[in-house]
């Protein structure tokens, strides 16, 4: 069995607890009482059609959006109406589908940023002291670009910042890692070594959350998955079953009645 | 020591300072500051009336100053946390021109006659000289240059180049975006207030139009033209556009269309700024120290 699930014992403890989320741009509800669960050491996966409101479930965990209603619990604590920043040193991190890097900061400095909001965020930030580059080349290191420490970002291929923007969530040391479409531009090879890079955060006990186009990735990677369309949950369930559900299908395909 | 070379001294240090506090928060934290004279006038109007009134030493004074121009831009600094980019320039002009009202309407602050009969620092027997004057100026230049390297070298000055490359990933980075900038910005000012007790002892009369706008873009182009981003650039910036008019005294009338244009030069060929990081100066001058150092080396 997985680490976290031998650590944790059976593993059912709710990390992320999610209840009738709702997301209102003006006139459109992009959530319309979302509910999930992700227990401990789960992957979970959020899959669903493009405008299905998969981007916008992550800002509203992660307090980028306002929700208009709803309850999101993590580790049983309500956390809507926190800054994002609040809700990063709680431990939730995420990377974004379209990279945000810091464009004029090297690729080792990326790193520093969330690595030392710890111990020199708030006050302890007024003294002169950087977080260890040896803790950062040591993320690096795990996502393979530990040989590019020195190059900004733009100058590594959209791949290899995907790899940075992981490298700067795992920084966090998060118990919960989002992350937004991780597999999009990759090729077959880099998107089978990110299922192993995935699977490999996850047996450090980080529970994760992904949202994913690339249907060998999700399926492949997750242990269930939701399927949202038109901001509500439609389907739930293992990879296997989910394929097969009607719902599922026509929300891809098409109904007949469209 | 020639007078008319320690005027241009304390003249390079003082804007030296100045530039080194605009870099503080517009190359630091990438929040644009076309206002900054409003805390240089801060600084000057609270050392002039805490010695002329109050009584104080200048030395009692130049730390409330310091303290003025932090306490006045870290409330001043409110805006930025609401309006970015060009709209946060714009109000940044605006408070500019609001402080320099309060100065000109109010009573309290002499009105547009300003205060005069500023005394100059005590030290020892009797009051610093010029060489006096000279060397305040260097140590607070000093004081400027360990503030910056302290911030650039620290988690903080990551914190504010993070923030200024993209606030919303800084933010999910766990870097608090309103306390950061507004620590960015009473740095800033506290710097500029330093600077404006100086200036208002070395001058002995100050009135509002020295903290006008057009002094604002003054320190914005030192630090702009020298590269913004490093302590080096800033410090370039302002030596050079200091004394390049003096070098240019012998062309009498053209003087300002020469400098313009070398400005509209430096800034075509260098957008960074003279000495900015990845310029062609910069970049230059590091491959010709990597080459002197090889050949002696061998």
């Amino acid at each position: 069995m997985d680490g976290p699930r031998a650590r944790h014992g059976m593993g059912q403890e709710p990390v992320l607890t999610i209840d009738g989320l709702g997301v209102a741009f003006g006139g459109l509800r992009a959530l319309a009482g979302v509910s999930l669960q992700a227990r401990d050491g789960e992957i979970l996966g959020i899959i669903g059609p493009n405008g299905a409101g998969k981007t916008t479930l992550f800002n509203a965990i992660t307090g980028l959006v306002r929700a208009a209603a709803g309850r999101v619990l993590f580790r049983q604590r309500p956390i809507l109406g926190f800054r994002p920043s609040a809700i990063a040193r709680l431990g939730i991190a995420r990377t974004f589908q379209v990279v945000r890097p810091f464009a004029d900061l090297t690729v080792l400095e990326n790193v520093m940023v969330p690595l030392g909001h710890r111990r020199y965020g708030g006050f302890g930030s007024l003294a002169l002291r950087l977080p260890s580059r040896e803790g950062a080349r040591r993320l690096l290191g795990r996502v393979g670009l530990d040989g590019r420490v020195a190059a900004f970002p733009h100058q590594l291929p959209i791949a290899h910042q995907r790899r940075l923007e992981l490298a700067r969530a795992l920084a966090l040391d998060p118990t919960l890692v989002l992350l937004d479409e991780p597999a999009a531009g990759l090729i077959h090879q880099e998107a089978m070594d990110l299922i192993g890079l995935i699977r490999s955060v996850r047996n450090e006990g980080r529970t994760m959350l992904l949202v994913e186009h690339n249907m060998d990735v999700a399926m492949g990677v997750c242990d269930r998955l939701y399927v949202l369309d038109h901001g509500a949950v439609i389907a739930e369930g293992t990879p296997a079953k989910v394929r097969d559900d009607p719902a599922v299908i026509a929300a891809y395909l098409g109904s007949d009645e469209d | 020591m020639d007078p008319y070379l320690a005027n241009l001294g304390v003249l390079v240090a003082l804007n030296g300072l100045l530039a080194l506090s605009v870099n503080m928060v517009t190359g630091y934290a990438g929040q644009i500051a076309f206002g900054h004279a409003a805390f240089l006038g801060i600084g000057a109007y609270a050392s002039a009336l805490l010695t002329t009134k109050a009584g104080l030493p200048f030395w009692a004074a130049l730390p409330l100053a310091g303290l003025a121009g932090a306490i006045g831009g870290g409330l001043l600094g409110l805006p930025s946390l609401r309006i970015r980019g060009d709209f946060l320039a714009v109000a940044s002009i605006g408070v500019n021109f609001v402080v320099v009202s309060i100065f000109q309407y109010t009573e309290f602050f002499g009105g547009a006659l300003g205060i005069g009969r500023i005394p100059a620092p005590r030290f020892g027997a009797g009051p610093i000289g010029l060489q006096g004057f000279l060397l305040l100026a260097i140590l607070l230049l000093v004081v400027g240059i360990a503030i910056s390297w302290w911030v650039s070298a620290s988690w903080l000055g990551l914190a504010f180049q993070a923030l200024r490359a993209d606030e919303t990933a800084a933010e999910t980075m766990g870097v608090h975006v309103p306390v950061h900038k507004l620590a960015a910005f009473a740095i800033s000012t506290g710097l500029a207030g330093l600077g404006g007790s100086l200036y208002a002892h070395y001058l002995t009369t100050i009135t509002p139009e020295d903290f006008g706008f057009l002094r604002s873009i003054e320190m914005f182009v030192w630090a702009a033209g020298g590269g913004f981003g490093t302590v080096r650039g800033p410090l370039a910036g302002a030596a050079i556009l200091t004394l390049l008019p003096e070098a240019f005294r012998f062309m009498e009338n053209y003087r300002l269309l020469v400098y313009g244009g070398v400005l509209v030069l430096v800034m075509f060929v260098e957008p960074r700024g003279l000495l900015g990081e990845g310029g062609h100066v910069w970049t230059g001058l590091a491959r010709a120290t990597a080459w002197v150092r090889n050949r002696f080396s061998r």
